[in-house]
């Protein structure tokens, strides 16, 4: 089984993850806390792959996904979902789109669209329409509507996904903007949002006090 | 303080259950085989006799409850809320129906669909739950690791299990510390949404503070340097596991063969 | 035998204005146990890291001049080759613990695993050292479980076993509360008695006076004073740079200004009484 290439991933961002993937979890369980009907389960994933590049945003979805089994084994099938949106999330944010609210918005729903794409299959062949979640409701209702089951679960999932993820994005982006510059410059990708480039260091003779 | 052998011996433990000193990787390779026999499996019945062999195995690990607590929804779900759906909404031609519901019919082609797709989803499930049920993580990495994994992947895998339960304890503080600081959690959809964000970025914030010195930390502890990892916990393979792991393989392999063979060409 | 070496060393942060050290030069020899002391921004901590390698492997950042570890070049090597030349303790007791270990004893030989020792010998190591510090009843608790103090006492266990040259300790017990700071100190004392190189970065300048046998005062990233313990912590510098010396050595010094004569201005508890005696009335 190949492991993940140390040199690829620096110890910070090894660090980070394990943080990524337990805030993944976090914002579930404050979102149920306070009874939002969003998921918020993926910022952990936003954060790391805006901050540190696709593989790391990769392997949180991974993680996400396979901690999520250890209790609900299904949810294993969809840690692939988790690994392309963090792939996803990483390649916008190397251009920057993360840098700005509108194109924020924008990886949020392109990461909604390939959420949906991936997602679509493993729920209506593995599935059967069926998920842990409230959308059930939804694909069973679309199907008694006379809508098949790939078109129900379709509809049913952008309805969930959309909301959460582009929601998920604007606070990955703001959440973002609150870490220091001091952090940021040790991050692969912190340089893309840092608040102030360096003074430049004043001269020997006005540092020598 | 006890001798290093009897130390020794602690981080070996065996506990003495056929279940819960199994390797990991015969459990995992268990897991895996089960899903390709299930998926060519000609009949429905093999993910619930699948089902009822691993809550017996678990039962004898001990483990019932716990399993049984996770066990009980896929089964809601899945024996029972997607054979119904099948049932309603399969669709295909010489439909046999045998009941009404205003317009939806169900039928029987549509209840083997869904418990089919049961099938598969009980004979990955039932092995999966048992398998996390009755070893313990650092157990299955140390496998995994004796199979390759790298140092930085289990490392990753570890401190991941062991970090959510922390930071859940830490967010459970934090939203006490927000509440007593007024900040709303009850009222209308806005109102509870807003306060989503200040619990979340002081949690966010200190992981980040923390990482930095967590990471200085790990490698001065030598998490960089180059050679063999060693570990004080060992866990041991046999060579009856090892047979047995093979064996599993080539029965596996045969009866998808045979099995597919049914299902789909004969 | 000299562990350590810093030549002509300045070196500034990537976000910083001002130069963290400036042409800082110092050697410790093995067997040495020294304090750093200072304000907050004197660049105690920046000294450390620049000795372990942090500065500049980790902290990126301009560096001028040369470092030393054990004969090794620091600027040469990475933070791994390092790991047995020095041990670091940070101040912070909650981020140093692997966070993969469920119980005190592995997390302890974290450190041997990762430098592929033998089972066996982690093993007795561990125990030794358990047994040594007196954290037995430790042993086999979760890490996460500890308090401050507690996680502190296993940070240090957990370098010490490793065996370095130098152990180099920052701020140990500046989040934690009297006493994790008593139970600190108490293996503090026993690395001097086992003769460990020490370099001790600590606000504490009582319990500094108490082990340090050379202090180093620090001051805006200069070195402005070093020299034994004794020398420095009674130096009027210290007093222009507005640092607080040994509260005996407070005492010491008010005697002398008030005309009372003393062997020596004190630093310690022993001195201070042997100093004081003389002039206490008994009742008769």
């Amino acid at each position: 089984m190949p492991g993940k290439s140390k040199k690829k991933l620096e110890m910070i961002t090894v660090a980070l993850i394990p943080f990524a993937v337990a805030i993944n979890f976090v914002g579930y369980f404050l979102s149920s806390s306070l009874k939002l009907p969003m998921y918020l389960d993926s910022i952990g994933t936003f954060i790391v792959a805006a901050t540190c590049g696709w593989l790391p945003g990769l392997i949180t979805g991974i993680l996400t996904g396979v901690l999520e089994g250890v209790s609900y084994p299904p949810s294993m099938a969809y840690a692939i979902n988790c690994a392309a949106c963090g792939v996803i999330i990483g390649l916008l944010s190397q251009k920057g789109w993360m840098k700005k609210f509108l194109p924020a918005l924008g990886v949020g729903v392109i990461v909604t669209l390939a959420s949906v794409l991936i997602s679509t299959p493993i729920t209506a062949y593995l599935f059967g329409g069926i998920t842990e979640t409230g959308n059930s409701v939804v694909t069973i209702a679309l199907q008694a509507a006379g809508f098949g089951l790939i078109p129900a679960v379709i509809i049913s999932t952008i309805l969930t996904e959309a909301l959460d993820k582009v929601l998920v994005a604007v606070v990955a982006f703001f959440i973002i903007k609150a870490i220091s510059d001091r952090f940021l410059s040790k991050l692969p990708l912190g340089h893309l949002y840092l608040k102030k480039s360096f003074a430049p260091s004043c001269s020997e003779a006005e540092d020598d006090d | 303080m006890e001798s290093a052998q009897d130390i020794a011996a602690r981080f070996a433990a065996k506990k003495g259950n056929l279940i819960l000193d199994m390797y990991p990787t015969t459990k995992l390779m268990a897991v895996l085989c089960l899903l390709l026999a299930s998926i060519c499996s000609p009949h429905w019945c093999f993910g619930f006799i699948v089902f009822a062999v691993c809550t017996v195995l678990t039962a004898y690990a001990g483990k019932l409850t716990e399993y049984l607590k996770s066990m009980r929804i896929i089964l809601i779900l899945f024996v029972g809320l997607l054979t119904i759906v099948r049932a309603f909404f399969y669709t295909g031609d010489n439909l046999h129906y045998f009941l009404e519901l205003g317009s939806l019919h169900m039928s029987w082609e549509g209840v083997a669909s869904g418990l089919g797709m049961s099938s598969i989803v009980l004979s990955v499930t039932s092995p999966l739950l048992l398998t996390t049920k009755t070893t313990p993580v650092e157990d299955i990495v140390i496998a995994l690791e004796h199979l390759g994994l790298s140092p930085t992947a289990s490392f990753l895998v570890l401190s991941t299990f062991q970090m959510v339960p922390e930071l859940k304890a830490r967010s459970a503080v934090i939203q006490d510390s927000q509440k007593s600081r007024s900040i709303e959690v009850e009222g209308n959809l806005l109102v509870r949404a807003k306060a989503f964000f200040p619990m979340i970025t002081p949690l966010v914030l200190s992981s980040f503070a923390s990482t930095e010195e967590k990471s200085v930390a790990l490698e001065s502890r030598g998490f960089n340097y180059e050679c063999n990892k060693t570990r004080i916990r060992v866990i041991t393979d046999t060579p009856a596991q090892k047979r047995g792991r093979i064996l599993m393989g080539v029965l596996t392999g045969l009866f998808c063969v045979v099995g597919g063979y049914f299902k789909w060409f004969a | 035998m000299v562990c350590v070496e810093l030549k002509d060393v300045s070196y500034r942060y990537p976000t910083g204005e001002k130069r963290a050290l400036k042409h800082v030069s110092l050697q410790v020899q093995k067997g040495e146990f020294v304090a750093v002391i200072g304000k907050n921004g004197a660049g105690k901590t920046s000294l450390c890291n620049a000795i372990r390698g942090f500065i500049p492997h980790f902290y990126k950042g301009e560096l001028s001049g040369e470092i030393y570890l054990n004969g090794k070049n620091v600027l040469e090597s990475s933070i791994s080759d390092l790991t047995l030349d020095a041990g670091y303790v940070f101040q912070n007791p909650f981020s140093q613990t692997s966070g993969t270990k469920e119980t005190v004893f592995e997390e302890i030989g974290y450190g041997l695993e990762c430098i592929g020792m033998e089972r066996m010998q982690i093993i007795e190591k561990v125990r030794d050292i358990i047994q040594a510090l007196q954290i037995e009843h430790l042993a086999y608790k979760s890490p996460i479980s500890l308090s401050g103090g507690q996680r502190q006492r296993v940070s240090l266990a957990s370098i010490i076993v490793m065996e370095p040259e130098v152990l180099i300790i920052d701020e140990p017990t500046s989040q934690l509360d009297p006493k994790g700071t008593a139970d600190v100190f108490e293996i503090i004392h026993k690395l001097k008695d086992m003769g460990k190189t020490v370099i001790l970065v600590e606000h504490k300048i009582d319990l500094i006076a108490e082990f340090a046998d050379r202090v180093i005062f620090m001051d805006r990233g200069k070195i402005i004073l070093d020299g034994p313990a004794r020398e420095v912590l009674t130096s009027s510098i210290l007093e222009e740079y507005d640092c607080t010396m040994p509260q005996y050595a407070i005492l010491g010094r008010e005697m002398i200004r008030r005309g009372y004569q003393i062997p020596s201005i004190p630093i310690v508890l022993p001195e201070a009484k042997d100093a004081v005696r003389p002039y206490i009335r008994t009742e008769e």
